[in-house]
């Protein structure tokens, strides 16, 4: 397996659960059954009452949108990942409204109107912590943003922190961000085993909380590290991956929160024994918000098992629903490694 | 009866203003801003929604349970539903509260019974809302159900209907009425704290089980199950501080239903069900500690009784809110109209 193979396989995994979980966002595993007559392993179009209606099936939404754009400014930049670079790359994301209007998550929206000088103050007073901004839109954008990394998994942790406090300043969502780009870096390593990745997920958990309590805002909530290994110890104690996928949601849940949807990340990788393609179904048919949930998972999984983890169809399905070119992201990002 | 009645109250009361200060913050945070753990009524800082309120004086959560009490009395208890909008209404003209208070759910209900398109209604085209599975419901209820007098499943039913007004959804539905059963079984003479804890989790069952057939099932975590989770933290931790860290990092204490409701149980067998430890381990988990504040102290009162509050507490809260709690406890222990 090259390195390009693990970049393309990145950008398809999270293109690909993104793309999928798009179609069952808020439903719970059983509602998800209902309404398409069982579990979900294809590309569909959502229905009308979910915020990604009017997708064709195939089609992403904010996740792997808001990610790749900011790795084609990060390519512009010639690999430099600095904070102008992750400003940039939010402006130029709102400005389709394809994307920002449908699905901007409230974090993100509330950052991108505040860099537009639109503020709109949702307290008439400051409030001493914002923790519902403790949000999983940090984590869900970061995996290809990883990639730049070449497997230096401290530089990633870093690069990480630069690109996600300009939406998501707080230790919570900080820690959701490195764990998963801990874990794409270490996945790029072509001698990196599953276990490995894991370690590394739980590595970045704990220093990104550590670095954003020193130079973000400390929030009250859930430790994202702590859930992450509950979430771990679920998926090896049950006997099968249905059983893990139900046990997860109901004690470590799959919500917007950052404190729940990356340690249901891990939970699933794990109960799928990193197969990539099993552990993005388990991400679509979690509930509540799958394609982000897929979106994580995919990127990890993606990269640790390369392009060639995937059907045939996927790359081409996800180029032609989208507009993209993977392939060539995936060299452009290939050709800025040191 | 009267005298656990007139607990639960103060206790619920209790646990909202002591917790009205502590809100928001970390743990560390609120002994770094109040040089120590809170452990008596504080006026709250100008960062936290309760700013502007004295020391003493309640929020959200134990002015809209007082009102739907009133209500509930006046309107004779033929139509739960009626006492619950007539409450929120009320509730929402108080200027004391609304703007100041009001949580996103009761928001949008509150909006809803008064016709008005608002932000809050924007999303009713979606599937489901998961977001609205917060505590808004369970943290009033204790002193609502108080009008079982000890009937659990009459209490578990009062808990749906008035919970369901606002926060029609299962995982909100499951936390109300895992306080009212636990609340009332607390209202028996003898109980222990055993009796008590299981009584949450048949509530929480039960309102699962009412919630997902009569109205939206959401999706998130499971209380029964987070509440198991929370129980098997405070007994195998080997100290208090253990306990009280390892409960707020794994099972969370934000205003979602399935964190506020399940760490309030782990606190309780945490701390052995002491009545004032209890509260002020709530107070100092951090996030939402009123609400999870004044859940601990409406069961917890209800089970050891008004007398063992600190003297003083009934006149604060009663002066400082213009409450007569011990009027109301008389009122729901033997029938009657509020004046």
């Amino acid at each position: 397996m090259t390195k390009f193979d693990k970049i393309l396989g990145c950008l398809v995994g999270g293109a690909a659960g993104d793309a999928m979980g798009a179609a069952t966002e808020m439903r719970t595993r059983q509602q998800i059954e209902e309404l398409f007559g069982g579990y979900v392993t294809e590309f569909l179009a959502p229905p009308q009452d979910t915020f990604a209606r009017g997708n064709k099936a195939g089609q992403v939404t904010d996740d792997f949108s808001l990610a790749l754009t900011t790795v084609e400014k990060i390519v512009e930049n010639n690999g430099l990942i600095n904070r102008d670079v992750g400003v940039e790359s939010l402006i130029a994301w709102s400005s389709d409204d394809n994307y920002f209007s449908r699905f901007a998550g409230p974090t993100t929206r509330a950052a991108i109107n505040a860099l537009k000088g639109n503020t709109v103050e949702e307290y008439d007073f400051k409030v001493v912590n914002d923790n519902a901004k403790a949000s999983n839109g940090s984590a869900m954008k970061i995996s290809p943003i990883a990639l730049f990394s070449n497997g230096d998994v401290d530089k990633a942790i870093e690069d990480a922190f630069t690109i996600v406090t300009i939406s998501h300043d707080n230790n919570i969502s900080i820690s959701a961000a490195a764990a998963v780009a801990a874990a794409t870096a270490k996945a790029m390593d072509v001698n990196a085993t599953l276990f490995d990745v894991v370690k590394a997920g739980l590595y970045g958990a704990q220093k990104g909380d550590e670095i954003g309590r020193e130079r973000a805002q400390t929030y009250a909530g859930p430790s994202v590290y702590k859930r992450m290994k509950l979430a771990i110890d679920i998926a090896l104690r049950t006997e099968t991956l249905s059983e893990a996928i139900d046990e997860i949601a109901d004690y470590i849940g799959s919500g917007l929160a950052a404190a729940e949807a990356v340690p249901a990340v891990f939970g699933l990788i794990v109960a799928a024994k990193g197969d990539a393609v099993e552990a993005i179904q388990a991400g679509v048919n979690i509930g509540y918000d799958t394609d982000t949930v897929a979106t994580m998972i995919g990127g990890i999984l993606g990269t640790l098992h390369g392009i060639q983890a995937f059907p045939e169809n996927y790359l081409p399905l996800l180029d032609e629903a989208n507009g993209y070119d993977l392939a060539k992201t995936a060299k452009d990002i290939e050709g800025l490694l040191k | 009866m009267k005298e656990k009645v007139l607990g639960s109250l103060i206790g619920a009361a209790t646990g909202d203003a002591m917790g009205a200060a502590t809100e928001m913050r970390t743990t560390q945070q609120i002994i770094e801003r109040f040089g120590g753990p809170i452990t008596t009524f504080v006026k709250p800082p100008s960062d936290v929604f309760a700013r502007g309120n004295q020391p003493g004086e309640v929020t959200d959560d134990f002015s809209m349970a007082y009102l739907t009490c009133l209500e509930m009395l006046n309107t004779g208890f033929e139509d739960y539903d009626k006492a619950a909008k007539d409450a929120l209404i009320v509730w929402s003209e108080d200027e004391r509260y609304f703007e100041q208070f009001v949580g996103p759910t009761s928001r949008a209900a509150i909006d809803r019974f008064k016709g008005k398109k608002t932000e809050a209604t924007k999303l009713d085209w979606l599937f489901a809302d998961n977001s609205k599975a917060t505590n808004g419901a369970a943290m009033k209820m204790s002193p609502i159900s108080l009008f079982a007098l000890g009937d659990v499943d009459k209490a578990i039913d009062i808990a749906v209907k008035i919970a369901s007004v606002t926060h029609d959804n299962n995982l909100s539905v499951s936390a109300a009425a895992a306080v009212a059963a636990a609340t009332n079984v607390a209202l028996h003479e003898n109980v222990t704290l055993k009796q008590i804890v299981d009584a949450a989790i048949y509530g929480a069952v039960k309102g699962d089980e009412i919630g997902r057939k009569n109205y939206k099932t959401l999706a998130g975590p499971s209380i029964v199950k987070r509440v198991k989770l929370a129980i098997s933290i405070a007994i195998n931790s080997k100290t208090k501080e253990e306990a009280m860290q390892e409960l707020s990092d794994v099972i969370g204490n934000s205003a979602m239903a399935y964190e506020t409701l399940p760490i309030a149980i782990g606190i309780i067998v945490a701390c052995d069900g002491e009545l004032m430890d209890s509260i002020i381990m709530a107070v100092n988990i951090g996030y939402d500690t009123d609400s999870i504040a004044t859940i601990v102290g409406g069961i917890l009162g209800a089970y050891h009784g008004a007398s063992r509050f600190p003297d003083d507490y009934l006149d604060i809260i009663n002066k400082v809110n213009k409450y007569d709690l011990e009027k109301l406890s008389e009122l729901i222990v033997e029938g009657g109209k509020y004046d």
